[in-house]
């Protein structure tokens, strides 16, 4: 055992925090090595040095403190807390949820075919009488074309060999602004 | 509101720190009092060894508590409520030290008695005039050296050696292990055995 840990060892037989063992091992080159032996003296009173008396702390008065201390508590308890920190993330939090509003009320009034449509340029309005909002009722189902003759050109080419609009309930029927 | 010593928490006459704590959360601020009067000893004791100065330790004191108080929600481990108001206390007094913030606010003469503090260290209470001017002179070197010491050797020194706190404690003020603690405290004694060697 080196030097190094020796005294480690020795700080923690002052502690009392040593097995058996170990205090034992301690003891034995204590009564065998008097370098030892004035480490450990040396070590004793610097603890004993380290222990400083308690005069100033003694004249404390803790009653009065701890109610000192419970009554600013008690202001603290009773007064809400609007911090600058608190107030700076609310209008963090408040000016985040404006922008995200904003972007949801432009990106709303944007036209259908900005909604992801594969065409975008072939989009139109589908009018729907509200009675005919179910599967029986197909006829009145109105499709207003593009009125743009080149987009409208555009379109029919695509629709000539799949169908654009299926109905959901319709089976085997599909609808075209052609038609 | 006042605390009363002791009983004052609940029916429990003597409630762990967990339990206080846990009372404290739910709003029970007589709880709160209670780790009051068992803690502030101590928290004096550790920021006047930091700091040097009674007046400045009385102040941080009473700071480390309002501040445990409205953070007591983010004390992830009840129990270990010590540990963590001495990490409050130990943070607020080196700050304090940095920035020598103005000047106390508490009413001294209500809470110290006799003549105040000079803020220096003695090693006895001896009367005899001699002893006593050792004393103070190696009181002094004492400081001296313990200023040199990286802080945590010196607040590891403070806790467990000074003020003969557990080291689980002092391993929950310094964020470390126990068998940290043990190696910041041997370093540090190790330390101020080579800077004090004339005075031992």
């Amino acid at each position: 055992m080196d030097l190094n840990d020796f005294e480690f060892l020795l700080t923690q037989y002052l502690d009392g925090t040593l097995s058996a063992d170990q205090r034992q091992s301690v003891e034995q080159r204590l009564n065998a090595d008097p370098q030892a032996k004035t480490l450990l003296e040396q070590y004793r009173k610097l603890d004993q040095a380290l222990a400083m008396d308690s005069t100033t702390l003694e004249a404390i008065r803790w009653d009065r403190l701890s109610a000192h201390i419970s009554d600013k508590v008690d202001e603290r308890n009773s007064t809400p807390i609007f911090s600058f920190s608190w107030l700076s993330s609310a209008a963090a939090v408040a000016a985040m949820l404006l922008v995200v509003v904003g972007i949801w009320k432009v990106y709303l009034q944007q036209p259908a075919a900005h909604l992801g449509s594969p065409h975008p340029e072939v989009a139109m309005d589908v009018n729907v009488p509200e009675a005919a909002q179910t599967t029986d009722v197909v006829s009145d189902i109105s499709i207003a074309a593009p009125q743009d003759p080149a987009v409208l050109a555009k379109y029919q080419t695509l629709s000539a060999d799949k169908p654009v609009i299926t109905l959901v309930g319709l089976s085997n029927n599909s609808m075209s602004p052609a038609r | 509101m006042k605390p009363e010593v002791s009983g004052s928490a609940a029916e429990d006459p003597s409630p762990t720190d967990g339990e206080l704590v846990r009372r404290a959360q739910q709003g029970n601020q007589r709880a709160f009092d209670e780790l009051i009067v068992r803690y502030q000893r101590q928290a004096v004791a550790v920021s006047y060894r930091l700091l040097g100065n009674v007046h400045d330790a009385l102040e941080v004191t009473q700071n480390a508590f309002l501040k445990g108080f409205t953070s007591l929600g983010s004390l992830q481990n009840p129990d270990s409520f010590a540990g963590w108001l001495m990490r409050i206390v130990s943070n607020l007094s080196l700050n304090f030290r940095r920035g020598r913030a103005t000047r106390s606010t508490m009413p001294l003469d209500e809470l110290v008695e006799g003549p105040q503090s000079d803020g220096g260290w003695r090693i006895s209470d001896s009367s005899d005039p001699v002893h006593e001017l050792e004393s103070r002179e190696m009181g002094e070197k004492l400081r001296e050296a313990m200023g040199q010491l990286p802080e945590k050797q010196r607040l590891a020194l403070i806790m467990f050696t000074m003020e003969q706190m557990p080291q689980k404690q002092v391993a929950d003020a310094l964020e470390c292990s126990v068998e940290a603690v043990k190696w910041h405290v041997f370093q540090g004694r190790k330390k101020l055995r080579e800077l004090m060697k004339d005075y031992l």
